[in-house]
């Protein structure tokens, strides 16, 4: 919060535990999601799974950017329905002797329009870094979803 | 606080996160937002002194931080001098707030999970 009064990148919350346990068990709990990551819901964990999770009251659908198994887990999500804003989730893995130490930083993206959704091309150049990239991708996930919904 | 306020007040705020996001993710605002914050109030004329874009790109920069709630602004002669408002990251400080509660409560229930 501190940082956000100084700098106006895009606000950003960091959370770091240390589980009593090995990476294999701390990554297969992480796999799944509606034991923890939400109430209920599912997401697919590889790279362009897409889910829907209901957390608190709150639905959103999501899309798995990156996964290093045993590693480190990305995902974007945004809640379902109202065009709000996005956030993107980065979840990482620290092995140590004693415990695995859990690292979260969850980051606002700017979610896309609905012009920008009806008009999104396919996200095939990944080293158009940004903004512009990541709404592209969040419009591709958003149309997945609509589909598997369908 | 009923179980689905949180949900409430985040969909209350997104829109204007939007626009502030939007807003700040392009260089030249944020730098002219920057330059508010630090140096307080000023006019476009004098913003635009040193930017490598004309005086009235300035001014196009400065209305569209000001629709995100960023900027007030206030007529002074003939010219209209912008200042920071502090309001303008309102949302975002809420939206933190309302993050980190969310993620203490999931990594205790994955740590609970692993017990």
């Amino acid at each position: 919060m501190t940082e956000l009064q100084t700098t106006p990148e895009p606000p950003s919350i960091e959370r770091e535990i240390e589980l009593d346990a090995s990476v294999e068990e701390v990554w297969a709990a992480m796999c799944e999601p509606d034991t923890w990551l939400a109430d209920e819901g599912s997401l697919d964990i590889e790279v362009g799974g897409t889910g829907r999770l209901v957390d608190d009251g709150i639905v959103r659908q999501a899309v798995v950017e990156t996964v290093e198994e045993g590693r480190r887990l990305v995902y974007r999500w945004w809640n379902d329905g109202d065009g709000g804003s996005a956030s993107r989730v980065e979840l990482t893995l620290v092995p140590s002797d004693g415990p695995t130490r859990l690292v979260v930083r969850e980051t606002l993206v700017v979610a896309p329009t609905p012009a920008e959704l009806r008009a999104a091309p396919a996200p095939t150049d990944r080293s158009a870094a940004g903004v512009r990239w990541e709404v592209r991708f969040a419009c591709l996930a958003m149309r997945q979803g609509a589909l598997i919904r369908a | 606080m009923s179980r689905d306020a949180p949900g409430r007040a985040h969909s209350g705020v997104s829109g204007r996160l939007d626009d502030v996001l939007g807003a700040l993710a392009d260089p030249t605002r944020r730098s002219l937002f920057e330059r508010l914050r630090a140096q307080g109030p000023e006019t476009a004329t004098n913003l635009a002194v040193g930017m490598p874009v004309s005086r009235q790109a300035v001014v196009k920069h400065l209305q569209v931080l000001a629709e995100a709630g960023l900027l007030n602004s206030e007529r002074v002669g003939r010219e209209v001098r912008f200042e920071a408002d502090p309001e303008g990251l309102a949302g975002a400080t809420a939206w933190m707030n309302e993050a980190g509660a969310a993620w203490d409560r999931r990594l205790g229930k994955l740590r609970g999970r692993l017990r």
